[in-house]
């Protein structure tokens, strides 16, 4: 118990003459007390500061919509996702993990694609102006996405025939499943892709099917899926 | 209940974790990997886990202290990582970049020192450089290796106890060589 304590009194104290009985803290002293230099403290911490910018996205509530709340998360790059639902607790935490990123909420970041959904709705806007960044998906999503733009509004596409458009006609299943989960719903318009047969087939946004008719009906597409409801 | 508002309204923006606490963690990663990259891909990855976790974290705690424990976590993630990578590790590559500044004898003491600091069970090694070198209290050491007051202080000394033992072990070889 006393040599504990006579010890505890030491390491209080980080004895400054180091007698020639505890060579430990001097070489101690000679491995460890010099830090990293102050440049490359100063150049490290700009690269962390750096890293977490790049690493930093931003996502808001568009509350009133004829669809519903809707979220919407942005990067450095343009716009990464769109969600139906106002859980934006749990949808900042899935982009932090999805994107190993900050997710920060931010009005003024999404402003833009917040502005371009609302003037959707209004039916100021018919098409979207938007960056977006879609480094996140496979290459094959990203050309099934990008395939999937082209569908004009009031126009409906199929899933065989994106599977056409991308040269691989026979992948309309795959075509149907990469859509399924299309990181921005609306802004690629996914709804405006049907079954082969003209049913509407399946929609990921909350409220499936009958969201995915709005969508339609609001754009003005005409065809047999309203029958198929 | 005023003082309670003042309370929840003093948690940081967490940027100011960044700019307050990042240059430290740094010279504690790097004391502890021994190496500038490591350490820099290591802080890069505390301020990420810190980051999700911040949001939970209940204001008014010592911040500092809380990010030396992800700090260390993450240290030892990184020290398995690479020991997988590299079974077999170089002696010379165990200490820390300034030793070649010394004799050559010095730097051999060094070299074996600096082993044996590695060869410490992690807590002890980590607590020797969190108290002495990063200068954290024993309670905050408590906090960053997840045990008491009175274990961060034990881990302190049982580790200069082994490194004094091991060393004067050493000296008595250099004498009959």
């Amino acid at each position: 118990m006393n040599d504990q304590s006579s010890e505890d009194k030491d390491l209080e104290h980080w004895p400054s003459n180091h007698d020639t009985e505890d060579t430990v803290l001097v070489y101690l002293d000679l491995l460890y007390a010099k830090g990293p230099t102050a440049e490359l403290s100063n150049q490290v911490h700009e690269n962390l500061k750096k890293f977490l910018a790049q690493s930093t996205v931003f996502y808001d509530l568009v509350e009133d919509t004829p669809v519903g709340p809707i979220m919407t998360a942005v990067d450095g790059k343009g716009v990464i996702a769109v969600e139906f639902g106002r859980d934006l607790r749990d949808f900042g935490k899935r982009l932090s993990e999805d994107f190993n990123a900050w997710a920060l909420r931010s009005s003024s970041k999404t402003a833009q694609v917040r502005g371009q959904l609302l003037e959707y709705f209004s039916g100021e806007r018919t098409t979207f102006e938007l960056p977006i960044s879609l480094g996140h998906v496979t290459d094959f999503q990203r050309e099934v996405l990008m395939a999937t733009s082209k569908v004009r509004p009031g126009e409906v596409s199929t899933y065989g025939e994106i599977a056409r458009r991308i040269g691989k006609s026979r992948a309309a299943r795959a075509v149907g499943q990469a859509l399924a989960r299309n990181p921005m719903p609306i802004v690629i318009p996914c709804h405006r892709v049907l079954g082969g047969d003209g049913a509407l087939h399946g929609y990921s946004g909350k409220g499936g099917l009958k969201t995915k008719m709005a969508l339609l009906v609001h754009e003005g597409a005409s065809g047999s899926f309203k029958e198929s409801l | 209940m005023r003082r309670l508002e003042i309370i929840v309204a003093s948690k940081p923006d967490f940027n100011e974790l960044v700019d307050l606490h990042s240059v430290e963690l740094y010279a504690y990663l790097w004391r502890m990997l021994a190496d500038e990259q490591d350490a820099e891909d290591c802080l890069q990855d505390v301020y990420l886990r810190a980051y999700r976790a911040y949001e939970k974290l209940p204001s008014g705690g010592n911040y500092r202290a809380w990010l030396y424990k992800i700090a260390t976590n993450s240290a030892n993630t990184a020290r398995k990582k690479r020991a997988r990578n590299a079974q077999l590790v170089d002696i010379n590559q165990l200490g820390t970049p300034r030793m070649v500044e010394r004799e050559a004898e010095t730097r051999q003491v060094l070299a074996l020192l600096a082993a044996q600091v590695n060869a410490l069970p992690r807590r002890q090694k980590a607590a020797i450089i969190l108290r002495k070198y990063q200068e954290l209290t024993y309670a905050e050491i408590g906090t960053a290796l997840v045990c008491s007051q009175e274990a961060a202080r034990a881990n302190v000394y049982q580790g200069l106890k082994t490194l004094r033992a091991k060393l004067s072990q050493l000296s008595k070889i250099e004498v009959i060589l």
